[in-house]
């Protein structure tokens, strides 16, 4: 016969909980008050410990994000930042009317509308190509990746020796006796804003496409074969349906990084570029230095609110493609 | 049941970390404050010891009170300051002993034909007193003609005079000084004649000469007896300790960075010395100096330290002389006190990236003279810090929660326009308006103007300077403005070789014009900007007339040689009193014209502040004792004094016409014959010449007047629409881009920003 008394902790515990989901299960008779306060303090003292894990992150989001959130909120109807007289949306008028944030929302939108579709497309293409048999699959795949592990300061560089007014590129039509043209300073200034995130960002796309690829049944694929489907059959009616979650993870962040490539354009092209590659994050930017927080935030709200739309969007999309694959 | 104890738990859990997130936001508040007080020069004046904040209280003592006039200063080694000075019209030594009131009194013999030059210590506290003779008048082309040493022991008795016979004789008189004299321990003399040192054995032979090359701020003894030298050299600020056997100057071993300061030999440590307005102590061994307090927290003005002494109980004491008026000589005896015993005034924090000496002059002057408020100063970084981080951190703090109550204008980095967009500055004229001793009428109406927007004054300039461009008549006219058309013209008549500017460059000349002519290409009111007209193209094509890098000629002719004789045409100079209108006369050595910078339309004078330039903060929590320190500066007691020592005009219209009397009254002196003799009312002295400037006439004062009331405020071109212009400019002086590609250029951009503005 054992003794209860002398039973390893751990061991009643684990029996204690054992009965009680059992009993709890089959409608008997409910644990003694003495077990329920035993278990009351026991789940007590692991809320406080879960709470003691959890604060930090809580802490950091609260601090982090929350906090800077409503802050901003706060700004957006204030006046200015020392006099705090509530304006409501008077800086959002503001900033509507403001010819630097259209011309920055323009060509924000413009660029995003046409990088972000050619990211996913010809990172999805380059993908489909590597993943059919052809030689040097291995080298091609480094080719692609290597601008990922090239330093910003190195890319920058690279694209002032080849789009400079006297850069590489303009030495090259010289010989076909074209004018210097100065891409940085002209029309043509996006393309090569587009031509640059398409190289940087081409590489990451690319192997996530490849591993949805690799991760597609090959019994349906077998199958559809079998039935004397078509490649584009294939691809539209399988392989896009499967990559449809992908595909949007890689449009996502091919928006977000498309918002982040005024990195590149500012260490191209200083704070106040040719107004065709002036971003939304050089209108953000500049206003901070300017300490004109009131417009900053108003048109970070207005940018967030547009993200948020677009990124729902996006999900409702996924959601009708890929509804059937994920069941 | 289960659900809501659940949901009381999450609650507990959300409360209490909203808590702790606001201790914490509560903690993070007051810890920036505390760290922007630390980042307070000032706050280094004060420490804590035991929980227990210190601070040094001073005690002044005017020296003048003793004698005339104070020629030299300095402290003892027992607790005394020796002066010396006239008393009765004879030479006299006095030596008082700190704490006490009584003051000993040595008369001392002086040659005739000899003057009392300088004052030293050896290294057993004995006094060293340099006498020069001179033939000649000393202030324009005499030579010297003897210089002696006389050693006298702390009690006046003389013990030895040094005669250096003929080792300084036929010396230009006016390169020739002793600005400081030491002895060492080995009975060595060192003399310190601006860019060179000399060591004499002790008959008073040259034992050797050490040209250093540059001006030696310092010569001090350390508190090992080595000689040092403090100078900016090629590599920046170094000390460097006399090598006698090297007969030249050898590098100090120590990792400690100096910069320009007041430097001493410590009693306790190696070096006692002055930077920044900070008073450090430290050892060479030392891996950074200790600061011991920063002498503005005591209302002293570091850039008027004579001397300086830590004593063995704890006391600091500093002689200071104040050479924007009649050389008033002060002791200043620094005691340690608790802050809590301290009667305490109401803070107002001065904020500036750069603190002037000016503006430490006029806060040190305030805080002695209020007995209601108190400025401290925040000065962003140290000197390891970037400037563009210094800003960051201004700009920062300037929309913090504790910003500062007075910002400086000429150091902050945000224009006017972006400070009262930001809503960071306070029209003051509510302040002006209610004062009943400041009446707007009795100033000087444009440059009152200078910084009021939209109706709205947010500063005031109580000190200000022209700046022009000066030209002879015969090539400028006498008009009181002109065209670039007309500049372009008078440089197209003269030959390639006359140089319209000294040693400037294209961009120089870029920023120049676009300055001048801001408002033809840039509305900023309205948000437009136009630069595809002639009139930018032409400024354009005027700047690439000059240079690229202005290159600078050693052996060239001087600058007056070449304005003389033609060379060169024109000066483009800040004009700060009449007696600098009267110099740059004399320069040109014909009539001239301060004609202004060439415009395509108003005037081309410039105001430009040359004091202490302050804006209220509009979170100031102390707005009247902003408005006290605004008013201090423009007090007919304060203006009379502002004006000296060529500081600037003052804006006080009485105040400004007592200077312009002073500047036209006669001064005399009675010659050996008893006759009344016209004399020089100051001496302006350049590398290339000597001017003795006598009364101004009606004439001159009148069109410095003119200049002044005509003088438009310094409107300072947006540097970020200049930077934009120098940028795109540059491929033009390159010869890449047309004059129309840069002008298509500069518009589009200029707009974005300008766009961006609105």
């Amino acid at each position: 016969m054992r003794d209860r008394k002398k039973e390893p902790k751990a061991r009643r515990m684990s029996l204690q909980i054992g009965g009680h989901g059992l009993a709890g299960k089959k409608g008997q008779a409910q644990p003694s008050a003495a077990r329920k306060s035993g278990m009351q303090k026991r789940n007590a003292k692991s809320r406080r410990i879960s709470t003691a894990f959890l604060a930090p992150s809580f802490l950091g989001v609260m601090l982090f994000f929350v906090v800077p959130f409503f802050v901003v909120i706060y700004y957006a109807v204030v006046n200015n930042p020392i006099q705090h007289h509530f304006v409501f949306l008077d800086n959002f008028s503001n900033v509507f009317h403001n010819a630097a944030f259209r011309q920055a929302a323009s060509n924000t939108m413009k660029f995003s509308a046409i990088a972000v579709p050619l990211a996913v497309a010809l990172s999805l293409g380059l993908a489909m190509l590597l993943d059919s048999k052809i030689p040097f699959k291995s080298q091609f795949r480094t080719f692609f990746l290597t601008p990922m592990m090239v330093p910003i300061a190195s890319i920058v560089l690279i694209w002032q020796v080849l789009f400079h007014y006297n850069g590489m590129v303009n030495d090259i039509t010289a010989l076909f006796g074209t004018d210097k043209i100065d891409w940085l300073k002209s029309e043509h200034a996006q393309v090569v804003i587009i031509v640059l995130f398409l190289w940087k960002n081409l590489g990451y796309n690319m192997i996530l496409f490849m591993s949805a690829l690799g991760s597609i049944p090959k019994d349906i694929l077998e199958v559809a074969i079998l039935e004397s489907a078509k490649p584009w059959q294939i691809f539209v009616h399988i392989k896009i349906r499967y990559l449809s979650s992908t595909i949007l993870f890689v449009t996502i962040m091919s928006l977000i990084n498309s918002f982040k490539v005024f990195r590149e354009i500012y260490l191209l092209t200083d704070d106040y570029p040719y107004n065709t590659v002036y971003m939304m994050q050089h209108f953000m930017n500049n206003t901070f230095g300017n300490l004109d927080y009131q417009k900053l935030s108003a048109a970070a709200i207005l940018m967030s609110l547009v993200m948020v739309a677009i990124i729902g969007i996006l999900f409702l999309t996924e959601n009708y493609f890929g509804k059937d694959v994920e069941g | 049941m289960g659900k809501r104890k659940n949901w009381r738990g999450f609650g507990s859990l959300a409360v209490s970390l909203l808590l702790s997130l606001a201790l914490f936001l509560c903690g993070c508040g007051g810890g920036d404050a505390k760290e922007n007080k630390g980042a307070e020069s000032g706050k280094e004046a004060s420490g804590e010891e035991d929980g227990e904040e210190y601070v040094y209280v001073a005690q002044y003592l005017p020296l003048n009170d003793y004698c005339e006039a104070i020629s030299s200063v300095m402290l003892g080694n027992d607790q005394n300051v020796f002066f010396l000075g006239m008393k009765d019209e004879k030479d006299i030594l006095f030596s008082l002993k700190i704490g006490e009131d009584s003051v000993q009194e040595f008369p001392l013999e002086v040659e005739e034909g000899m003057m009392v030059s300088s004052m030293g210590k050896d290294a057993d506290g004995n006094l060293l007193i340099g006498f020069m003779g001179y033939e000649g008048d000393p202030e324009a082309g005499g030579t010297v003609k003897s210089v002696m040493v006389k050693k006298i022991s702390p009690d006046g008795k003389e013990l030895e005079t040094l005669d250096t016979g003929n080792a300084f004789k036929k010396k230009d008189s006016m390169s020739f000084y002793l600005s400081d004299l030491l002895q060492d321990k080995e009975g060595n003399y060192y003399i310190c004649s601006g860019k060179d040192i000399y060591v004499l054995n002790q008959d008073g032979s040259v034992y050797c000469e050490i040209p250093v090359g540059e001006y030696i701020s310092n010569l001090f003894a350390m508190r090992d007896g080595r000689i040092v030298a403090a100078y900016r050299g090629s590599n920046g600020y170094s000390l460097e300790e006399v090598d006698l056997a090297g007969k030249g100057l050898k590098a100090l071993d120590t990792s400690i960075v100096f910069e320009y300061g007041v430097f001493l030999g410590g009693t306790d440590t190696d070096l006692l010395y002055t930077q920044n307005s900070v008073l450090y102590s430290c050892n060479l061994s030392d891996e950074k100096p200790t600061a011991l307090l920063n002498w503005i927290d005591s209302d002293i003005n570091s850039n008027y330290l004579q001397d300086f002494a830590v004593f063995p109980d704890g006391r600091i004491v500093a002689v200071t002389v104040d050479y924007s008026s009649a050389g008033e000589t002060e002791l200043s005896v620094l005691t340690k006190k608790k802050r809590s015993e301290v009667p305490q005034k109401e803070t107002l924090v001065y904020a500036s990236w750069y603190v002037p000496y000016y503006v430490e002059k006029d806060i040190v002057a305030f805080n002695k003279r209020s007995e209601k408020y108190r400025i401290e100063v925040r000065e962003y970084g140290d000197d390891s810090t970037a400037l563009e981080e210094k800003i960051t951190m201004m700009n920062t703090d300037l929309t913090s929660a504790a910003p500062p109550d007075i910002i400086d204008l000429s150091y902050c980095q945000l224009s006017l326009e972006e400070l009262i967009s930001a809503g960071i500055v306070e029209d003051i004229t509510p302040y002006l308006e209610a004062d009943g001793d400041i009446k707007r009428e009795d100033y000087v109406e444009n440059v009152m103007r200078a910084y009021e927007r939209d109706g709205k004054l947010y500063a005031i300039m109580p000190c200000y300077g022209i700046d022009t461009m000066i030209g002879k008549v015969s090539d400028v006219g006498t008009g009181n403005k002109w065209t670039l058309d007309e500049m372009m013209a008078l440089m197209d008549s003269k030959g390639p070789e006359v140089e319209i500017l000294e040693y400037v460059n294209n961009n120089y000349m870029l920023h120049t014009m676009c300055t001048a002519n801001q408002s033809l290409f840039v509305d900023e009111e309205n948000g437009t900007c136009d630069f595809s007209g002639e009139e930018f193209k032409k400024i354009l094509e005027f700047a690439n007339r000059f240079p690229k890098e202005a290159n600078y000629d050693e052996n060239g002719p001087s600058e007056i040689e070449k304005l003389r004789n033609g060379q060169l045409l024109l000066l483009a100079r800040a004009v700060t009193s009449v007696s600098m209108y009267q110099m740059y006369e004399y320069e040109f050595g014909e009539p001239v014209n301060f004609i202004g910078y060439p415009t395509m339309g108003s005037t081309g004078l410039i105001l430009t502040p040359n004091s202490t330039t302050v804006a209220m903060h509009a979170a100031s929590e102390n707005k009247e004792g902003v408005w006290e320190f605004i008013r201090f500066n423009l007090t007919k007691d304060r203006q009379e004094k502002l004006g000296t020592a060529n500081g600037g005009f003052p804006i006080l219209k009485s105040a400004l016409e007592q200077m312009f009397e002073n500047d036209m009254e006669e001064e005399y002196y009675v010659d050996a014959d008893g006759n009344k003799q016209r004399t020089s009312k100051s001496t302006w002295t350049t590398n290339d010449f000597t001017v003795e400037v006598y009364a101004a006439t009606k004439e001159q004062v009148d069109r410095v007047r003119e200049m002044i009331e005509t003088a438009q405020p310094d409107l300072a071109i947006n540097e970020k629409v200049y930077e934009i212009i120098k940028d795109e400019a540059q491929a033009y002086f390159d010869g890449q881009k047309s004059v129309e590609e840069v002008a298509g250029l500069v518009q589009n951009r200029v707009q974005t920003y300008l766009n961006e503005t609105k």
